[in-house]
């Protein structure tokens, strides 16, 4: 009797290490195909935890889901973030909610005059990314990325990789094709945006006559490649019409004109409307890096030290103002560095066609005596800085222009 | 041989009448007869509610249906005496315990199939399409159930059925969380090991019903799956060896037992 438990004792150690072996081959197979990678189960109440591990995953994701969107709809953007969190973790390959919540995040997170809270495009980035990393067989968040930093972050050479990397698959939507070769041009990589759109035209010919649809996607891609010639040879050809370059007479001033408002004024010699001028504050030398890398991992906090605002200012008579109300948000505006910038851009790659057909998309037809800055290789700019203090700013004693 | 397969055949024979496990069951058939009317409640279309929903009421009344069955297996037997009757013909220890798990294994590839059928003539119906890979789902939960059941059994060896339930429900949960947090502490770089080795020990312990769980990417089409045949077999494997490890322990404990 014995020696027979001795026996089983064996058979059960053995059976442990076969089973245990077993186990370390089949966890990397499993974290590769089916772990929820970079989410965590934090914030799951028992039950909810309950639910999720007996196999509801994806169903109770998606009645989060719509709580959220319920959320979303009363303008408590404050509970959807959390939510976000639990529905990926979840459901790790749900693209609406990785898509959505990014785009809640980089565009919904308002002051009171509807600025963006830009400290959130970052959270908004690693989302993305953490989507990506999830998802990397389908092409909508190397899309949404690319967007991203295209319409919102208005950054186009670093959206060119991600409309690239969106490009290589074929289920792609035709028309967001398109979007490489937007972003290739306002980066002023034309000959890549030229080849971009005659591959895509040909592309679109093969089609052609199938239906309406193919007809219409190949009229319009031959009208862009068209377009886009015409502008590069208007602008950049023998005689081109952004030469000689005229001065822009640039400058910008702040006036604080009550606690935590500003009056920002300025010039800009652009004599038609559709130019816009771009102001940021921020607390002094922190720019935001709008890398996915510059966060670890995803969270949804945001630094309440950091006062950062960005509004765009049209340009009117070759003038733009502006009062800035930055006092109805403390969460947004803590001003609590000492010292703030005030950045004044002009950035000709996102001016309106008109004024680009006068200066040139890379600002090749534009010059000013003291702020224009050639640091960016894709674009020429115009840019003054501004430092005022926190004294100032709160008016915590007099002068403060 | 005979006398275990003999004792199977009256384990499967006398759980299909219980009627706690025909009502769950029933309930569950019920269930996923009606899921597609719950299509307002899901945030994603007909295809992640039908497939999600249906394999969630799948794997929850294959997780109930291997605990309440395998808690009273033996101890009820020895409650009602019978065991002595059974033992004393002869009938060994370790086939009185194989013939328990093979007939309850039996018994969940009843209730498997009952329900894949009818989940599968749910997704034809509803999506319009039959997917292979929904096969592969329940094979995956049938395999973890039995695996539940071989861990329900080993502890109703040598503890009150009260008790089993709780045991057998924690180590299920603690089998499908593992391998998360082990994921989740393996990519934080500010976890020490100290904190590392023992959840890495425990994971590779504790029987991890977490494996088994491969609804998400039959959910999600989309994804593409590495050495997925590879993964499929080696767990399958695993499930069959650590059954296997649960039985023999089962045996040695049942062994020692005074009666």
């Amino acid at each position: 009797m014995k020696k027979r438990s001795t026996g089983l004792l064996i058979a059960v150690v053995a059976l442990l290490v076969v089973q245990a072996g077993l186990q370390m081959r089949v966890f990397p197979l499993w974290q590769k195909n089916y772990a929820p990678k970079t989410a965590t189960p934090v914030g799951l109440s028992p039950e909810q935890l309950l639910v999720a591990v007996a196999g509801f995953r994806e169903f109770m994701a998606g009645i989060l889901w719509v709580r959220a969107d319920g959320f979303f709809d009363s303008g408590n953007y404050d509970a959807v973030l959390p939510m976000l969190r639990l529905v990926t973790w979840l459901d790790p390959h749900n693209l609406d909610v990785y898509a959505t919540g990014a785009w809640h995040m980089g565009y919904n997170f308002t002051d009171e005059a509807q600025r963006s809270d830009r400290r959130y495009l970052l959270p908004a980035l690693k989302f993305l990314e953490e989507g990506i990393q999830n998802n990397p067989n389908v092409w909508d968040l190397y899309f949404e990325m690319g967007w991203m930093y295209y319409h919102k972050i208005q950054d186009p050479v670093n959206a060119v990789p991600w409309m690239y990397k969106a490009n290589e698959f074929e289920n792609i939507i035709p028309a967001r094709r398109h979007m490489l070769a937007h972003a290739l041009f306002k980066s002023s990589q034309f000959d890549q945006a030229v080849n971009t759109w005659g591959r895509l035209l040909l592309d679109a010919e093969k089609e052609r006559t199938k239906d309406w649809e193919s007809l219409n996607l190949y009229d319009v891609r031959q009208k862009n490649l068209e377009d886009t010639i015409l502008d590069i040879l208007r602008r950049y050809g023998p005689n081109a019409e952004t030469q000689p370059p005229i001065d822009m007479g640039f400058d910008a001033k702040v006036t604080v004109v009550r606690p935590r408002v500003i009056l920002v004024e300025g010039t800009l010699n652009i004599p038609t409307i559709g130019a816009r001028v771009t102001v940021i504050l921020r607390n002094k030398g922190q720019k935001l890096d709008y890398t996915p890398k510059a966060l670890e991992t995803f969270t949804l906090e945001v630094d309440p030290n950091l006062t950062y605002m960005q509004d765009s200012l049209a340009v009117r008579d070759m003038k733009f103002r502006r009062e800035i109300d930055m006092s109805k948000d403390p969460k947004m505006y803590s001003f609590k560095a000492p010292e703030y910038e005030v950045e004044f851009i002009f950035d000709p790659r996102y001016a309106s066609p008109n004024i680009q057909d006068r200066i040139g998309s890379d600002g090749v037809g534009m010059t000013d005596r003291r702020y224009l800055d050639t640091s960016d290789p894709s674009a020429r700019m115009l840019r003054k800085v501004v430092t005022i203090t926190r004294e100032e700013i709160l008016m915590l004693r007099r002068g403060a222009e | 041989m005979n006398a275990t397969f003999a004792l199977a055949g009256a384990t499967f024979g006398e759980a299909i009448r219980k009627r706690i496990l025909l009502v769950i069951l029933l309930a569950a058939l019920v269930i996923l007869l009606i899921s597609p009317a719950f299509e307002p409640f899901a945030g994603r279309g007909q295809r992640t509610l039908v497939i999600s929903f249906g394999f969630g009421i799948i794997q929850l009344a294959g997780t109930f249906i291997a605990i309440i069955m395998c808690t009273g297996l033996i101890p009820t037997e020895i409650e009602r005496r019978t065991i002595y009757t059974i033992l004393s013909k002869p009938v060994q220890r370790y086939q009185f315990v194989l013939g328990k798990l093979l007939g309850a294994i039996a018994t969940l590839g009843f209730v498997y199939l009952t329900m894949g059928l009818m989940f599968l003539l749910i997704t034809r119906w509803t999506l319009g399409e039959f997917d292979p890979k929904i096969v592969q789902g329940l094979i995956m939960f049938f395999f973890q159930s039995s695996l539940l059941a071989a861990v329900t059994l080993f502890f109703s060896t040598f503890v009150s059925p009260l008790v089993n339930y709780f045991l057998s429900g924690g180590v299920f949960l603690m089998g499908n969380l593992m391998s998360t947090f082990l994921d989740t502490i393996q990519r934080n770089p500010e976890v020490t090991p100290l904190t590392r080795i023992p959840v890495q020990i425990l994971t590779v312990l504790l029987p991890n019903f977490a494996n088994f769980n491969i609804q998400n990417p039959i959910i999600n089409p989309e994804q593409v799956l590495t050495d997925e045949v590879a993964y499929l077999v080696q767990t399958i494997a695993y499930a069959v060896i650590y059954m296997v490890l649960l039985l023999v322990a089962s045996i040695l404990i049942f062994n020692q037992r005074e009666m």
